[in-house]
């Protein structure tokens, strides 16, 4: 009896033991295609593509920290291109209109031109390469435009960098039209 | 005892084992997170949006718009293209996106097969591995098929059993898309949408009609296309039934263009809407027009407009196809220079049947070359982008002038179309 039981016991053992081989076998080879798969889809990127993840980044930041009411509020934008080759790009900045008046708009830089439309507190501002030669223009971080306002209270005034408004967004499109969506900031400015 | 003790211990560590991987394989393996949310819809649709009066033995070229509702690198797609083998015969194909999946798409070399069985099996393929990326703003054009007018009959190519592959983030394949598709009229009325859900997933509606903004969305707007007028096969016996009881003739000029262009592009779609008088509802058709020597371009855009209302006083809105919206109030509108027309109040009478309107004082502003309503960088990219270039997908987007060749001035358009950047509502 003792035997009879060893012996059922055993095989039970041995059918398990090659079930299990057999389904740890499957999963290997799946696991096997699975990363094949993955290293045929990393290869040969010649994407015509627009990256869904946010790349770079626009920020505005305050040039002057120490502001009077009787002086204007002097922006930079700052522009990171990811190693993109930038040929235009949008930027939509929100700020109180209560509290700041927009002025005007200054390109940084020479090959740059802006074009600007401002309605209730939002600036639309469209930046375009009009220089035509082949230089290339990729931003690490430069400052490219300067938005000048003129505060009309003292305290605390916001200004925002929004991703979109309307049919509008922020982005930059790079030489193969490409649309790049940036990470981006807000800032607060005090006014003494 | 002993024995026993163990011979227990191992069958619980064995079913132990059984029930983890069991459980991990089961959730991990089959139940593991999608990458993509349920209701992705991708809108296809035609370009044109449909022809009209065109003569026997005559060739068109149909291309297949896909508009995905949101950015997707696509691997794969596919569909097949349905028509009227009695009054339409496939001459050609061309994939756009990638390129045919060999031994399962329709080629130009199935003439045959395709005109005997009256469909066309589209099933083409992305040769990068990281697929082509189609953006929601801009849609891309996947195929151009060319057929010959065999009968003026109004007759409808028609899409069925889209697929369309897209790559997740994790790289794997993502086929959970819904789709709307419209339907090519040829030599008669024109386009519906209509959904094709898929059985897991719900169809998002595309809206149909078009409001101005802030005001509440409202009746379906009518696509339709003017009634053909003209030529008819000698097998004609009846003409077709018009679905249209208003239609507006119209004569504009576009900027930039100062002659007829070349003939590949001398030929527009452009969007026509009314809007109804004491009523927030605009409606919307569209029409081919073409150019004449002098740079004018004519065409019609009909409507069905049940009842014609009686307060016949509307305002039109004219889009042209890389143009910015044009708001007009008055049946002979002029200007003193380009853009400088400001409609006031609603002037533009219509009535049953044809209406002769003729616009061509007025300068139709170029600029909104992705037709998102907004002039900006992605538009002025496709000029700076693309200068010097003369291949004939080029110039369809982005030569503003149609003279053969995207320069210069082309480049002077767009700068300028910049300081005007939005469609007037």
């Amino acid at each position: 009896m003792e035997t009879n039981n060893s012996n059922i016991f055993k095989f039970i053992l041995i059918v398990v033991f090659i079930v299990l081989v057999i389904l740890g076998g499957v999963l290997i080879f799946k696991n096997n295609n699975k990363n094949q798969e993955k290293a045929v889809s990393t290869e040969n990127i010649s994407p015509t593509v627009i990256p869904i993840t946010k790349r770079g980044f626009m920020n505005i930041s305050e040039e002057i920290s120490d502001i009077k009411i009787k002086n204007q509020v002097d922006l930079k934008l700052s522009v990171d291109s990811d190693g993109e080759n930038v040929t235009a790009f949008d930027v939509l900045i929100a700020y109180d209109p209560t509290k700041v008046e927009y002025v005007t708009v200054n390109s940084l830089n020479p090959d740059f031109k802006a074009y600007t439309k401002d309605k209730e507190g939002n600036i639309s501002l469209t930046v375009v390469k009009t220089n035509l030669n082949n230089v290339t223009s990729i931003f690490k971080g430069d400052d490219i435009i300067r938005l000048i306002f003129k505060p009309k209270t003292t305290g605390e005034i916001g200004f925002k960098i929004l991703p979109s408004l309307g049919k509008e967004t922020t982005k930059y499109v790079n030489e193969k039209t490409q649309i790049i969506y940036p990470n981006i900031n807000e800032v607060s400015v005090s006014v003494n | 005892m002993k024995n026993k003790f163990i011979r227990t211990l191992l069958l619980a560590l064995i079913v132990g084992v059984f029930v983890i991987w069991g459980t991990s394989y089961i959730f991990l393996s089959t139940m593991g997170p999608k990458t993509k949310a349920a209701g992705d819809t991708i809108a296809l649709s035609f370009l044109p949006t449909s022809f009209v009066n065109i003569a026997s033995n005559y060739e068109i070229n149909v291309r297949i718009l896909a508009t995905p509702s949101k950015d997707a690198s696509f691997r794969g797609y596919g569909m097949n293209l349905n028509f009227d083998k009695t009054k339409l015969s496939f001459k050609s194909i061309t994939y756009l996106v990638g390129s045919v999946s060999n031994g399962l798409g329709n080629t130009t070399n199935d003439v045959t097969a395709i005109n005997s069985a009256g469909v066309v099996k589209v099933v083409g393929e992305s040769q990068s591995s990281t697929g082509t990326l189609v953006t929601s703003s801009l849609g891309a054009e996947m195929i151009t098929v060319t057929f010959k007018i065999l009968n003026t009959s109004q007759n409808n190519i028609t899409i069925s059993s889209p697929s369309f592959y897209s790559l997740n983030s994790d790289s794997s394949l993502y086929s959970g898309w819904t789709y709307t598709q419209t339907v090519l009229s040829v030599n008669g009325t024109a386009a519906t949408l209509t959904n094709t859900p898929t059985p897991t997933q719900t169809p998002t509606p595309i809206p149909t009609s078009t409001t101005m903004p802030g005001e509440p969305t409202s009746t379906p707007a009518i696509t339709s296309t003017p009634v053909p007028t003209a030529t008819t096969a000698p097998e004609e016996t009846s003409t077709p039934e018009p679905n249209t009881n208003v239609t507006l003739n119209l004569k504009l000029r576009f900027q930039g263009i100062t002659k007829k262009p070349i003939n590949s592009l001398n030929s527009m779609t452009v969007k026509v809407k009314l809007k109804k008088p004491s009523d927030t509802t605009i409606i919307e058709s569209s029409g081919i027009f073409t150019a004449d020597d002098d740079g004018i371009w004519s065409g019609s855009a009909g409507f069905d407009m049940n009842p014609v209302p009686t307060e016949n006083i509307f305002v039109v809105y004219i889009k042209g196809a890389l143009h910015i919206q044009k708001k007009i109030c008055d049946n002979s509108p002029t200007e003193t220079s380009a853009g400088t027309y400001s409609c006031a109040t609603n002037n533009i009478a219509l009535k049953p049947g044809d209406n002769n309107l003729d616009f061509s004082n007025l300068t139709m502003l170029v600029g909104d070359l992705d037709q998102n309503g907004i002039v900006d960088s992605v538009d002025y990219a496709m000029i700076r982008n693309n200068l010097s270039k003369t291949d004939e997908a080029t110039l369809n987007k982005s030569d503003l002038n149609r003279d053969g060749r995207v320069d210069t001035q082309d480049f002077s358009l767009i700068i300028a179309a910049l300081g005007v950047r939005v469609d007037e509502q």
